[in-house]
């Protein structure tokens, strides 16, 4: 009885979302529904209720694994990219995301978090050609606020190498 | 689109340290790139190397470790012998700046500096100031605008900035000592005039930065006192002002190191960055 109400439910909102998916694609529709659910969705539709919800949320990699905006190939290059996204080591706020989609001369539409951020950036590297995603995927280091600890720490590096070799030159020259 | 004429070459700079050169040349060029669509290039020559700090960010460190070309190379017109090269090497063709991003067949770049710079401008015969210019005019003819942050302390590489610029941008604080920079400025410019009669810079214009201070009071009686020195000083060396002040904001330190988060006043930078490009014809 609990089976057969799931799959007459299932197919009516397949008849419901059919013409969406028709008109905006699916990947608008998910991204849409993802909107309105908060990212929440029905754990268990065969138990029929409603009442029993869990978070549900696609990591960036999976984001990228699952989208069709991208060719197999633009995907395989952005997955390290979109492993450190997760980790926050890169562009780890929103603000961050919209500034770099500005830098790639990309208008960024409204973002409330990073997951949507980051079906923005998809949408952005959507547009691209390959070498240009290899370009970004090879480059792109923005990690968040610079530190002035590791900064000044690899400038004194940089410093001991250049001066203490000049020295070595001075002292030989003498 | 590259300019018909060439690029515009316009340096940031005014004899007087802490005005907010850096700040206000990586803003522009960041502007310039995604608000104005146009391809630019931002060269940093001050050994302190804090507009490439600012544009840079993270990447500064591994730019330091990985050794790779700045501003020095362009002086010294050679790399330097390295892991791989036991010889010094010439420069290849475009690989002496950073690209920071790139859009539609136009980038913004960075030929960064380093805090060595100086150690090898002291260590070299003094360098031909005409070698920024030289460089500029044969590697980024294509570009639209070219920004140059300055160094406060005038020096070969002020020559060098004035060799290769059409333009002067001056930002000014709207302090006691904001106007101490101004006739060391004007007399700067004008010893370069008599010397190269070929060349034709001229003042863009006198910024006023961090205009108001503590909660919007617009800096009370000492600001306007400031404020009075530096409109005499710029209207007796002929210099404009532009309309737009740029506002206090802690906002600016904060996109200096890569926080874009809540920009505060910062955000109204647009509306002297927008007056600064009318007024230079982009």
């Amino acid at each position: 009885m609990i089976e057969k109400r799931a799959t007459s439910s299932r197919r009516l909102i397949k008849q419901l979302l059919k013409p969406l998916v028709d008109e905006w694609g699916p990947e608008e529709v998910a991204a849409a529904l993802s909107d309105l659910s908060h990212g929440t969705r029905v754990a268990d539709s065969t138990t029929g209720g409603t009442k029993n919800r869990v978070r549900f949320r696609l990591s960036a990699r999976e984001e990228l694994l699952k989208t069709e905006l991208l060719r197999d190939e633009d995907k395989q290059l952005l997955l390290p990219l979109a492993e450190r996204y997760d980790a926050k080591q890169f562009l780890p706020s929103v603000a961050d995301v919209r500034e770099f989609l500005m830098m790639m001369g990309i208008r960024p539409a409204g973002m409330k978090d990073r997951r949507e951020a980051f079906r923005n950036l998809l949408r952005g590297f959507g547009q691209m050609p390959t070498i240009r995603i290899r370009q970004i995927a090879e480059a792109a280091v923005h990690a968040g606020p610079s530190e002035l600890g590791p900064l000044s720490d690899a400038i004194a590096a940089a410093s001991n190498r250049m001066r203490g070799e000049r020295r070595i030159e001075e002292e030989e020259n003498e | 689109m590259a300019r018909p004429d060439g690029p515009l070459v316009v340096c940031v700079i005014n004899l007087k340290g802490g005005v907010g050169k850096s700040t206000i040349t990586a803003l522009l060029a960041r502007r310039a790139f995604t608000t104005r669509s146009l391809d630019v290039l931002a060269i940093d020559l001050d050994p302190q190397a804090n507009l490439s700090q600012g544009l840079m960010n993270n990447a500064y460190k591994k730019f330091l470790s990985d050794q790779r070309p700045s501003i020095v190379e362009v002086f010294n017109g050679y790399l330097p012998p390295n892991s791989t090269s036991g010889s010094p090497q010439p420069i290849p063709p475009n690989s002496l700046f950073e690209v920071l991003a790139n859009s539609g067949g136009r980038a913004l770049q960075l030929i960064p500096s380093r805090f060595d710079f100086s150690d090898n401008l002291l260590g070299a015969i003094r360098p031909d100031p005409r070698t920024l210019a030289k460089f500029l005019s044969s590697t980024f003819k294509e570009k639209d605008l070219i920004l140059i942050d300055c160094s406060p302390t005038e020096s070969v590489l002020t020559t060098a900035a004035y060799h290769a610029s059409s333009k002067v941008l001056v930002p000014v604080k709207p302090e006691y000592f904001a106007t101490v920079g101004f006739p060391l400025l004007q007399q700067s410019l004008d010893s370069f005039r008599r010397n190269n009669r070929g060349n034709k810079i001229d003042v863009a214009g006198v910024v006023v930065n961090n205009a108001f201070y503590d909660g919007g009071n617009n800096g009370g009686p000492e600001k306007a006192k400031a404020m009075s020195d530096i409109r005499a000083e710029s209207r007796k060396n002929g210099w404009p002002m532009y309309q737009n002040e740029i506002l206090h904001s802690r906002g600016f330190p904060k996109l200096m190191r890569g926080d874009y988060s809540y920009p505060g006043n910062s955000a109204y930078f647009f509306r002297f960055a927008d007056e600064f490009f009318r007024s230079i014809g982009l």
